[in-house]
């Protein structure tokens, strides 16, 4: 068996698809709560002209968290031309229905509204963007925020969406490239759940992850189409770390910055620590030499034992050198596949 | 030019002159060899097309010579030499001294191994015995004796006429009667005997020769070399002759002699001879004058000969082989495992042979509305009339149940169906049948085909192509294959039930020849291993269709290479 076999098995573990009770859960709280903020918000005089899912949900790199709750991004837009000058007036009307739903920790944030589910461990973000012409803008302030705190910013969701699930810059076999970068991801964020504290965890943002291994991903493919994932990991986070994210900050710190490449073209850890940066640079650092470790193993166990180190216990390390398959095949996942043979 | 040839021959040293011969100023190179004074003549002007003839002069005088025939001209003896096989050689046209000096360097070799090395020569001369006894058959007798022989050992046979209203074929050749009765039922030798419309023309006596001795040339009388050689036969083989067949009276008789030549190397040649009365053969000069003599050109075919010279592999002969699927893949492989001499082929399709399938296939259209296994069946022993192909009209699951997979040396499956073919495969697991295996499949668009051979004892499966490249697990789809899975291709003209994948009989033939040229090597025991191989075409028409291709495809640089099959995530195999 091969160890592209085992972060396969691995994928399956972590990723978090379709199939999944707690993805179709929240989408159906989701749908229910989406209907009720419809409701509110048209009522008050400002219909709301579209929807859609962000964050991991609409790049599919969603992951399953052991302790921690299971987000939901969702956007509601209204028009542009109807809208309040006071976008908090927006937010106001998000918390109140959250509230009314019996939500736990509702409260108004500066780029959104979020609350948990009591029951489930869901944790809900709502966003609120005005929409004029092809313009987004991203309805920013607190309850309590005075004027030179709330605006209404300019943004591009829906393209930074676009950029991470766009395949067209890669040359040849963009399919198979894609889909490594985000299976690269998951591990990504595996990883972090891992190794940061959950404090810190929290602020090695999975966008500013994601955006790196956009950035920087290389992929490992060999003639036959057979993917590499260690190899492909192991020189993608080689070329973060050839890259200029981390930035000497003296005394062996750093500070991390990772830029949008949409509206509002802001850093994305403007706000985070240089112990957030220094951690990151740290663990990154760590990471790639285990990766050249792993790489360089001949045992198959080893290597298992050696990425179990990096991801933890959802990635298996067998019992023997060759472990005998016989008698657990794995079959394909899907039930039909359509096929060019003929003869 | 005849100016510039003689210079340039000069100036590089040849003794040349021009001479009028015939009526002509001819160029004539002096040559000394072995002592021998020796005259060469081109006998051809630019520009050359071919490698022009230099004659032998006074042709007579130098004893019987390997590729030299001799003919009268003018009133002299000339020898025109054969130095070459003419269709092989490309002639720098442009250059026309050059061409003639290096004819001649290759005429002054052949006739120096000829007058110096005599038992080289004699070699020669034997070698060519067959096509020295051409020239001394008649010139309207241009279809040979068939012969089917199988022993070089003194018999007798029954020679049938030919049919006067048959302009070819078969029955248009005076045949000696098959001795073999390996034909396949339908081949037209079978049938033409079988009518018994025939009728005896006489009878033919093999008389092998041990010792040959040079053909008779152009001016040697038919009738001595005749009597020379009988006279010459071991006192065992003339006794034999004169009481077995020596009470036997005839006005016609067909003499096939077959003789060793060099290297075990076997010729085979007649004769006819003809009397006006019915009598006894001749076996002295006297007995001889009153019959007529003619040298006959002669094809003898037997298995040996006839699959051997066709390129087939006698050591085939014995192998039984199924070909499953005899669509237009499975047609060619089919065609082709028969021609390189497969005998015991069975060949298995439920499917009717339809009228949209002509362009794609090799039977005739008389065949429409038959099962194509039976059409092709027939249709490959009317080619090939040692051929034994059986068929049935069955898939390939029904074939499986009803029939011992282990008796066959190797399986073909041709059927275009990942999902058969990987329950097949489940099949033969699950009762631990060990048999070889080759699967064969083509992709649209001319975009390539591919096979895989599973040996049961070796490394690699039909499964390890099956892998996915991506998560190790069984997939659905070959990971051979050039065209991403999940995609439409196929077209469809008269709706449900009519798809059909596009693709030309090039494309079906390539995969079929390069499947027969696996599977031939697998039977030859070149091929022990587990191994797959494959084409790749263009991709313009996928492109055009919009068709997305394979990592695998853009990266292809193998064609036809026998690769290793295993792959590590394969279950079966690890
Ligand atoms: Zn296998």
């Amino acid at each position: 068996m091969s160890i592209q076999n085992r972060f396969s098995k691995f994928h399956d573990k972590i990723k978090l698809g379709r199939e999944d009770d707690a993805y179709r859960e929240a989408r159906a709280k989701d749908n229910s709560i989406l209907d009720e903020i419809k409701a509110e918000f048209r009522s008050a005089g400002y219909p709301i002209i579209e929807t859609f899912i962000q964050g991991s949900l609409s790049t599919y790199t969603g992951i399953k968290h052991p302790v921690d709750d299971f987000d939901i991004d969702r956007a509601v837009v209204i028009d542009a031309d109807n809208a309040p000058d006071n976008p908090v007036e927006l937010k106001k009307l998000v918390l109140k229905v959250l509230e009314k739903r019996g939500f736990k920790n509702a409260r108004v944030k500066k780029p959104c509204v979020t609350a948990d589910y009591i029951n489930l461990s869901l944790h809900i973000d709502i966003v609120v963007y005005r929409k004029g012409g092809e313009q987004y803008e991203l309805a920013v302030g607190k309850l309590n925020s005075n004027e030179q705190n709330r605006e209404w910013s300019p943004s591009e969701p829906k393209k930074l969406i676009e950029h991470i699930n766009n395949s067209s810059l890669f040359i040849g076999s963009a399919d198979l490239k894609i889909k490594q970068f985000k299976r690269l991801v998951r591990y990504f964020k595996r990883w972090r759940d891992e190794k940061f504290g959950q404090a810190i965890g929290k602020k090695v943002f999975s966008i500013g992850l994601t955006l790196m291994l956009k950035e920087q991903f290389r992929p490992a493919i060999d003639n036959n189409g057979k993917v590499d994932d260690l190899q492909s990991l192991r020189d993608t986070v080689g070329a973060i770390m050839a890259s200029n994210y981390f930035h000497w900050a003296g005394d062996n710190k750093y500070k991390v910055n990772v830029y949008l490449p949409v509206q509002p073209y802001i850093n994305v850890f403007e706000n985070s620590s240089i112990d957030t940066g220094t951690q990151l640079y740290n663990k990154f650092k760590l990471l790639l030499t285990k990766l050249d470790q792993a790489l360089e193993e001949d045992s198959l166990k080893k290597q298992c034992e050696i990425l179990q180190g990096l991801f933890g216990n959802d990635f298996e390390v067998p019992e023997k050198e060759q472990s005998n398959n016989a008698g657990k095949v794995a079959y394909s996942n899907a039930g039909v596949v359509g096929t060019s043979q003929g003869a | 030019m005849q100016s510039k040839i003689k210079q340039h021959l000069t100036r590089i040293g040849y003794d040349c002159i021009v001479s009028d011969i015939g009526g002509f100023p001819r160029l004539v190179v002096n040559v000394t060899i072995a002592e021998s004074e020796i005259q060469l003549m081109l006998a051809a002007e630019p520009p050359f097309h071919s490698l022009p003839e230099f004659v032998l002069i006074d042709a007579d005088s130098f004893g019987r010579l390997a590729h030299v025939t001799v003919y009268q001209y003018s009133g002299a003896l000339f020898g025109a030499v054969c130095v070459n096989d003419p269709d092989s050689l490309s002639i720098n046209f442009e250059q026309p001294q050059l061409v003639v000096e290096e004819s001649l360097k290759r005429h002054v070799a052949l006739l120096e191994m000829c007058l110096t090395n005599p038992d080289w020569n004699n070699k020669e001369l034997l070698r060519e015995f067959y096509s020295d006894w051409l020239r001394k058959c008649r010139q309207d007798d241009s279809k040979p004796l068939l012969a089917n022989i199988e022993k070089p050992i003194l018999q007798r046979l029954v020679v049938y006429a030919p049919l006067s209203d048959k302009e070819y074929g078969i029955e248009s050749h005076y045949m000696v009667h098959p001795a073999d009765n390996s034909f396949s039922g339908i081949s037209d030798i079978h049938l033409s005997m079988m009518k018994g419309n025939r009728e005896a023309a006489g009878i033919a006596l093999v008389i092998p020769i041990h010792k040959l001795t040079p053909a008779p040339s152009r001016f040697d009388s038919l009738e001595q070399w005749y009597i020379d050689t009988i006279t010459a036969l071991p006192t065992t083989i003339r006794n034999e002759l004169q009481q077995k067949f020596g009470q036997w009276r005839d006005t016609t008789y067909w003499i096939v002699f077959t003789a060793n030549t060099v290297n075990d190397d076997r010729t085979w040649f007649a004769l006819k001879l003809v009397c006006k009365s019915k009598k006894a053969l001749p076996l002295t000069g006297e007995k001889l004058k009153d019959w007529t003599l003619a040298a006959l050109p002669i094809r003898l075919f037997n298995q040996e000969s006839t699959v051997q010279r066709g390129g087939g592999r006698l050591s085939l002969s014995d192998k039984k082989v199924a070909v499953i699927g005899v669509g237009s893949v499975g047609c060619e492989i089919a065609h082709k495992l028969s021609a390189a001499g497969v005998k015991s082929l069975t060949l298995v399709d439920p499917d009717i042979y339809e009228i949209n399938n002509l362009y794609r296939h090799v039977l005739e259209q008389g065949w429409v509305g038959a099962p194509k296994s039976f059409a092709l069946s027939v249709a490959i022993q009317r080619q090939f009339p040692w051929s034994n192909a059986t068929w049935y009209p069955y898939d390939l699951m029904k074939f499986a149940r009803n029939q011992n997979m282990e008796s066959y040396d190797l399986l073909v499956i041709a059927i275009g169906n990942p999902t058969q073919e990987r329950l097949f495969k489940q099949y033969l697991l699950d009762n631990n049948t060990y048999v070889a295996v080759i699967n064969s499949w083509l992709e649209g668009f001319g975009i390539g085909g591919h096979a895989v051979l599973d040996v049961s004892e070796s490394k690699g499966c039909l499964l390890c192509s099956y892998v996915c490249p991506e998560s190790g697990a069984r997939g659905l789809v070959s990971n051979m294959n050039f065209i991403e899975p999940n995609q439409v291709t196929m077209k469809s003209i008269a709706g449900c039930g009519e798809q059909f994948i596009s693709y030309g009989a090039a494309s079906s033939a390539q995969t079929g020849v390069m499947t027969a040229n696996l599977a031939i090597r697998y039977l030859e025991g070149k091929q022990t291993e587990s191994c797959k191989t494959s084409w790749k075409g263009d991709d313009d028409d996928a492109v055009n269709e919009g068709i997305k291709l394979t990592h695998r495809f853009y990266n292809f640089k193998h064609s036809l290479e026998y690769l290793p099959l295993t792959d590590e995530d394969c279950d079966v195999c690890s």
